[in-house]
């Protein structure tokens, strides 16, 4: 019997990877606790922007913000032009309430898909207001949720989950049931195509991210401060980037924790992406990368574009070990959320519109899905193993 | 370990109809990630094979823009510090009914202010940026446009310093853009200078004047010697600018936040 040849095998070989990644493509949703942790977590830095500019939001955003008005002119962005240009002191307060309102909603995930769509809005009116003090985090944070808005981000740990396990899914034969199943988070469009369109966008916010820690490591291999390792001793003495100038003295004082900060940051982000590809060092650039941008946010005072890139490498965790993590802090907060619930149920429960007779995951009957393991009341079944 | 729960969103492998349907959506994004991956890496030969405008009209869309650069602190890390120093007029300049108030370093008032703080607004930094760009533009012109910005901008409009600059530039393009970029600093700054100083010193104010301060980080060598507070700045003018108010909204938020001069200073020097 003949051995089969090279190219017949390497083609065997491309087939067999070819079905594997279509099986990947098209047959579930990858990486959903990623995206929820990551719609949590740039909910959130909505939010702290939001928050930190509060007292300064008129000089930032609103009508004081008409020194920045040649850049304001010029802008590219509709949003602030069209929403916020031509809102007093006291309608601007409004309206920024609501869209701290709006992100809080969108971390809770309650109804995500339209309060994202909303909240991304919203958050450009006011962000893009004044370019001459964007910086990158305003960037990512952008662009980072248009992909999610493409995603399945409410699977876990959102309200949204917690609705779609109490009501049941009608079928789609008119427009009320559609949108009835649309408000209650039911399917409404066919599982291959909602499935596809996570997945592809899946890979775009990845290659997106991989991109962003290449081309800045890249930026940084060309320069002889970062090959010579100093590189970050310089901005850390700027005064915008020294929130607590003690820490930042003790750091730079060792010549070996500067070198080590500088080679550091630029090997981990050239190399972020090459070590996505095997289990090990995945996890360890994942970390490392954590551990970089928790240390921007403390030494450099950028917590927020620190939380937005974190919120994105979620999705590079694996759903092992996002089920272990959820185990292990349900079980630490059951008390807490027990409590919290033990109060809100009664209250909830007597919403209109509430089913009070219980059904849900935990009287499943016949063909009644499965209820979302959400942080809460967790049964028997979502106890540690 | 326990394996995670069965998907809810499992499904075959759908027709070759429905798959074209996925393979069209990820032609869409590919294309999409190809042309965000060219434009935030450095120079290169892709660039130019698909075109600077072409990609700049992509990235930079009127619908939903993606623009986005991460050359941050590379590859030369930003390695010195601007501060912004303010002056207020009240009168017309150089009359002599005229009164001028003292210097005043709002971008040492926002240091103060950003101290401990782990999550400053960037509005502490507005200052140090408009310098910063003020700075960064200057540094690009020659003599006789330096000799022009120290000049007065009071009767005239803006646009005739716009004039005398292009009149001087010996840079072509890059020479009328770095132009246009300070002539719209030099705005900014003269509106936020207006609303602070007004303020700051009371209303009325109808000119402004600034001096905008320059100082390097010392060497990484020299780093347990030479504390880069203690570098002074090197300081150089920009003329007197007339005022440049806002409305009462946009001033009413200047007063909100601008600490007042104490009285003793506020009829000048």
């Amino acid at each position: 019997m003949s051995q089969p040849s090279v190219a017949s095998r390497g083609l065997d070989l491309v087939n067999e990877w070819y079905d594997r990644f279509e099986a990947w493509l098209l047959t579930d949703k990858r990486s959903i606790y990623g995206a929820s942790l990551a719609r949590i977590l740039a909910g959130c830095s909505v939010m702290g922007i939001l928050i930190t500019n509060f007292r300064v939001r008129n000089l930032m955003f609103g009508q004081g913000s008409v020194w920045n008005k040649p850049l304001q002119d010029d802008a590219i962005y509709w949003p602030p032009r069209l929403i916020v240009s031509h809102m007093g002191n006291t309608t601007f307060l409004f309206y920024y309430l609501f869209v701290i309102l709006l992100a809080l909603l969108f971390v809770l995930g309650w109804h995500s898909r339209v309060v994202g769509v909303l909240m991304l809005i919203g958050h450009m009116s006011i962000i893009e207001r004044i370019p001459v003090l964007g910086d990158q985090g305003d960037n990512i944070l952008r662009v980072g949720l248009f992909l999610l808005l493409f995603m399945h981000i409410n699977e876990h740990w959102s309200l949204d989950a917690r609705r779609r396990a109490r009501t049941e899914a009608a079928p789609n034969d008119g427009v009320g049931s559609v949108l009835k199943n649309f408000y209650n988070n039911q399917r409404v469009l066919p599982l291959w195509l909602t499935n596809g369109i996570h997945n592809v966008v899946l890979i775009a916010l990845g290659w997106q991210l991989i991109m962003i820690y290449f081309s800045a490591g890249w930026f940084k291999a060309q320069g002889s401060l970062w090959y010579h390792g100093t590189a970050i001793y310089y901005p850390m003495q700027l005064q915008e980037y020294k929130p607590f100038p003690f820490l930042t003295d003790a750091m730079t004082h060792f010549g070996v924790m500067v070198g080590l900060g500088t080679y550091v940051a630029m090997v981990v982000q050239i190399g972020f992406g090459l070590a996505l590809l095997h289990p090990v060092a995945r996890r360890i650039a994942i970390f490392c990368a954590i551990m970089f941008h928790l240390s921007i946010a403390v030494f450099m005072a950028l917590p927020w574009f620190s939380l937005s890139m974190i919120a994105f490498d979620a999705i590079f965790v694996s759903t092992a070990t996002f089920v272990l993590f959820d185990r292990w802090i349900r079980a630490k907060l059951r008390p807490v959320a027990d409590l919290f619930w033990d109060v809100a149920d009664p209250i909830v429960d007597k919403l209109p519109g509430r089913s009070k007779d219980g059904r849900g995951a935990e009287d499943d009957g016949q063909g009644v899905k499965e209820r979302e393991p959400s942080l809460v009341r967790s049964g028997p079944a979502d106890q540690p193993g | 370990m326990e394996e995670p729960k069965a998907s809810q969103h499992a499904t075959p492998i759908p027709s070759i109809g429905r798959r074209l349907v996925i393979v069209g959506i990820g032609v869409v994004f590919a294309i999409h990630t190809a042309l965000i991956t060219i434009w935030i890496q450095p120079p290169n030969p892709f660039r130019d094979a698909v075109g600077g405008e072409n990609l700049y009209g992509y990235i930079n869309n009127d619908v939903f823009p993606f623009e986005q650069s991460w050359s941050v602190f590379a590859p030369t890390p930003r390695r010195g510090g601007e501060n912004v120093k303010l002056r207020a007029y009240y009168g017309l300049p150089g009359s002599d009914d005229s009164r001028v108030t003292e210097w005043y370093d709002i971008t040492a008032e926002e240091d103060q202010r950003i101290k401990y703080l782990v999550n400053p607004s960037r509005f502490h930094s507005a200052t140090r940026r408009l310098g910063g760009n003020i700075n960064s533009t200057v540094g690009q012109f020659n003599k006789r446009q330096r000799i022009l910005i120290g000049g007065s901008l009071i009767t005239s409009p803006r646009s005739k310093l716009r004039q005398l600059l292009e009149q001087g530039n010996t840079k072509g393009l890059q020479g009328k853009a770095n132009i246009d970029q300070y002539i719209d600093n030099d705005e900014m700054l003269t509106r936020f200078g207006t609303m602070y100083a007004n303020a700051r010193w009371g209303k009325g104010v109808s000119a402004v004047e600034f001096q905008v301060g320059h100082r390097s980080v010392p060497n990484y060598s020299r780093r347990n010697e030479e504390n880069f507070l203690d570098v002074p700045f090197t300081y150089y003018r920009i003329g007197v600018r007339k005022a440049l108010p806002g409305n009462a909204d946009a001033q009413a938020a200047f007063d909100g936040y601008v600490r007042k001069a104490p009285k003793s200073t506020k009829g000048g020097e």
